[in-house]
């Protein structure tokens, strides 16, 4: 809570510096193009550059060719906001991790801005016919940083260790029952069920492939000291401070999408820790990091106006939905549940949390995942009070002496849990008036990560106003299906149809076919109303028009083996 | 003397052991734990349980910390239950950012403090007093952050003089010690003042002057001496506060100090981490006091070991 009222405390303070401040021209460094042919590209589906509302970049499917020589050198700076505590891809997740790891660590394959598995370290795959076996034909020209050939062997050592390890990244794997060497470049995997979520799960940077001899050598210590094949390798760690990584001059086996297949133009990568967001605000307009997230409405307008730095939203797989806990009486009543959802002006939340960016969600699934299909807004329980109270007078509610909806002598009084984090308080405070309309009272009890996670798993709160982040449609089976009740069902939400969808999608390996199940799913999900989704959250990168040349890829990463720093 | 030193560390060592008991303790009474930060968002209960097996979690509280306490003993104060480093590592790579931090914090906070305060006290009651004292009346009510945000606009983007954040140089130490120490040097420039006027009303400066001792031998040797005490005490509490971490300034600055550190694993209940670092505080606290006594004694003679 605390840390919470200095945050918004040091939003108001921005504010009020920002309104003294005299402009920052003179010490931003002006950006010169050097030619007019090097082109910012940027590999963007179409379905992604309709949401990039303020993108300045040329948004192709192909990245644009360099035409000139490359300026070669450099160093591009990004700031994280928390350090990660390992660098081992194996070891438990943990946010500043996933940003550092694709640079270092390469995966099988990778998922295309369209969802699409592409070739990475693997040049191609089969699965079998009855789905319970995939094998992968690696490339034969790959390294590691210590010069450790990448072969089967590298596979079979990771695959191992990072089902040993047991982390939440590895759930993934619970079907896998095997994985062999074939050959000295094949190698396969066996299942007892056939397992959509395994694709899903080998392009997290969680499934790196990591150097056996490596790891043998530093043991627990490997994630301080990472190897990886990928085209930076780690330089120093700073801790507390920074993580430094340098150019990996071996490096020859880039993805199609990457124009240049050799090794990163540039020098240096380095990911500042700067924990505050208004310093990484400053640092960014004062030239000290490049590349920086924003999401607070304010930073975003003041960045707007300097030319020398250019913004391009991006949207992650993440949703913010308020959830119900059908374990508490009266939220098993699907009426009443109904009636809540109905009572939601998602608009209005959309205005407070985004300041009118990103979008408004309908269905459970977000809008870059599998699944989704905007026929499903027809579905959606939206913004009717007038509907809401006529559902809770169907479900037997009447007003009480205070206005409060009652049955039985007991008032509608609910508990509202929700995390640290902005900007949840703004939105809870305005369900909380939402739901005062239609005579529903709501306690909100916000807490740090760790204590609202644990009451949250416990199912201490009526409403629950929450947040997924998941690369992969299996969202619905963690959060919906009734196996997990008790510990991602935070719901208690059960209903055999669904599951049985659920099950099916699990199993279907065609990603059309296994798309259209998950739409079939949603179909019986959104009338039970066990959660109402409410936004979709949006970052917005802004980065220093002196680096050009860099890609974004599917979940939120910015590849830089093309970019090129074009002014000092 | 050296009876008086070896009961005050004696006593030192009791006050650490109950800070250890009493900070074990609370750790264990807030809710959530570092199973759940490492079993992640959608661990069921029985995985968040297994973990905590793994990490030895589930044993006895008497029994996690004698183990503990055993560790100490040995000069080992145990892991990070997140990234399995060394306690005492991780504490020794955020201590000497946040010692230089501190001590340039103290010096600016000294220098201008005492300056400030006496050239006040001598000038009592005309226009550079009450120059002085607008100043500290803002210096106190300022918040801390928000002056550096401020520093960080003017310094380092309108002019460009400084660097916004980081650490290694001493260009990089400037803001955040200007920032630490800008509430310190009011408080010390009050202090000084008041302390000043007390001691020059004094019947024993009366009868200094009366003795015929020149204007500035007066106020060396019996107004200063005496009005410095109460100020040096100040200090050392001061100084363990900002030995303890400055995590709002850390937080701003991203200087890698101390306060950050525990912050965050306060956050992850990475325990290990946070009972090595608040024993550190606690003896860093403890050393200071005794320090603080002892330059008592060396101020004012009459302030005898023996008696204290």
């Amino acid at each position: 809570m605390r840390t919470l009222r200095y945050l918004a405390l040091l939003a108001l303070v921005l504010i009020m510096a920002g309104c003294g401040a005299a402009p920052q021209a003179a010490t931003t460094p002006v950006v010169q193009p050097t030619t007019a042919a090097t082109e910012v590209a940027a590999a963007t589906s179409a379905a992604t550059s309709e949401a990039t509302v303020e993108a300045t970049v040329e948004a192709t499917t192909e990245p644009t060719e360099v035409a000139t020589e490359p300026v070669m050198g450099g160093t591009v700076t990004r700031a994280i906001t928390a350090e990660p505590t390992s660098l081992d891809p194996h070891a438990a997740p943990g946010s500043g991790q996933n940003i550092i790891l694709p640079y270092i660590f390469e995966t099988l394959i990778f998922r295309d801005m369209d969802n699409t598995y592409k070739p990475y370290l693997a040049k191609s795959w089969e699965i079998s016919e009855d789905g319970l076996s995939v094998t992968f034909v690696l490339r034969d020209d790959v390294i590691f940083h210590d010069r450790t050939p990448l072969n089967a062997e590298a596979v079979v050592f990771t695959f191992n260790r990072f089902k040993d390890a047991k982390t939440s990244a590895g759930e993934g794997l619970a079907m896998m029952t095997g994985v062999e060497a074939v050959d000295e470049y094949t190698v396969r995997f066996t299942f007892s069920a056939p397992s959509a979520v395994f694709f899903s799960t080998l392009v997290t940077p969680y499934a790196s492939i990591v150097s056996p001899t490596a790891v043998a050598a530093a043991g627990d210590a490997f994630g301080q000291q990472p190897v990886g094949t990928g085209p930076f390798k780690l330089a120093e760690w700073q801790q507390g401070t920074a993580v430094v990584l340098e150019r990996n001059s071996d490096y020859a086996w880039a993805p199609e999408t990457i124009s240049n297949a050799g090794a990163p133009y540039i020098d240096n990568v380095v990911f500042k820790v700067i924990p505050d967001a208004a310093t990484q605000l400053a640092a960014l307009q004062a030239g000290e990091v490049d590349l920086i997230f924003v999401n607070s409405p304010n930073h975003i307008s003041k960045l707007k106006e300097d030319s020398s730095v250019q913004m391009i939203e991006t949207q992650m797989n993440s949703m913010i939905y308020l959830g119900f806990n059908l374990a508490k009486t009266p939220l098993d009543d699907v009426k009443v549940r109904q009636a809540l959802s109905h009572a939601i002006n998602k608009d209005e939340i959309q205005m407070a949390a985004l300041n009118g960016m990103g979008e408004v969600a309908f269905a459970p699934m977000a809008p870059t995942l599998p699944g989704f299909d905007p026929s499903l807004k027809d579905l959606e329980l939206g913004y009717d009070p007038a509907k809401a109270t006529e559902l809770l007078t169907e479900a037997g509610f009447a007003p009480g002496p205070d206005g409060t909806m009652t049955k039985d002598d007991q008032p509608l009084n609910f508990v509202l849990l929700t995390f640290a984090r902005a900007p949840n308080e703004d939105v809870a405070t305005l369900i909380q008036n939402q739901l005062k309309a239609i005579g529903v009272n709501v306690e909100i009890q916000q807490f740090d990560t760790a204590t609202a996670a644990k009451a949250a798993t416990e199912g201490q709160f009526h409403l629950i106003l929450w947040r997924y982040d998941r690369n992969d449609a299996d969202v619905l089976n963690v959060n919906l299906h009734s196996d997990r009740i008790g510990s991602s069902n935070r719901f208690g939400y059960s209903n055999p149809a669904v599951d049985a969808l659920l099950d099916q999608a699990a199993q279907e390996l065609d990603e059309v076919k296994r798309a259209a199940l998950y739409v079939e799913a949603q179909k019986l999900i959104m009338p039970d109303a066990p959660w109402q989704p409410l936004y979709i959250p949006v970052d917005v990168l802004a980065i220093s028009k002196r680096v050009e040349g860099f890609h974004l890829a599917s979940m939120g990463r910015i590849l830089l083996q093309d970019a090129q720093v074009v002014a000092p | 003397m050296f009876g008086y030193l070896l009961k005050r560390l004696i006593s030192a060592a009791l006050v650490l052991v109950a800070v250890s008991i009493l900070v074990f303790a609370l750790l264990n009474v807030i809710p959530g734990d570092v199973a759940q930060t490492l079993a992640g968002d959608s661990a069921s209960q029985e995985q968040i349980a297994a973990k905590r097996r793994e990490l030895g979690l589930d044993r006895p509280l008497p029994v996690r910390y004698l183990e503990f306490a055993q560790g100490v003993v040995h000069g080992d104060l145990g892991k990070s239950a997140i990234s399995g480093r060394p306690v005492s590592t991780l504490l020794m790579e955020r201590f000497g950012a946040t010692v230089n931090l501190a001590l340039a914090a103290l010096a600016l906070a000294v220098f201008f403090g005492l300056l400030a305060g006496t050239i006040a006290a001598l000038r009592a009651g005309g226009y550079v007093d009450l120059l002085v004292m607008m100043f500290t009346t803002l210096g106190e009510s300022l918040p801390s952050f928000w002056f550096s945000l401020l520093l960080i606009q003017f310094f380092a983007l309108h002019l460009g003089w400084l660097p916004v954040l980081g650490a290694g140089t001493l260009a990089h130490l400037v803001l955040p010690a200007i920032s630490l120490a800008l509430p310190a040097i009011a408080l010390i420039a009050r202090m000084v003042r008041g302390c000043l006027l007390d001691v020059k009303n004094a019947d024993f400066v009366r009868t200094a002057h009366a003795k015929g001792l020149s204007h500035f031998a007066v106020w060396r040797e019996h107004i200063f001496r005496n009005a410095i005490l109460p100020v040096i005490t100040m200090l050392g509490l001061y100084l363990g506060n900002l030995l303890g971490g400055a995590f709002i300034i850390e937080t701003i600055f991203a200087w890698p100090g101390l306060g950050r550190l525990v912050v965050q694993a306060i956050f992850d209940r990475d325990f290990p981490v946070v009972i090595g670092a608040v024993l550190l505080i606690a003896l860093i606290y403890q050393v200071l006091n005794i320090l603080v006594d002892l330059a008592h004694a060396w101020f004012d003679p009459r302030v005898g070991t023996e008696a204290m």
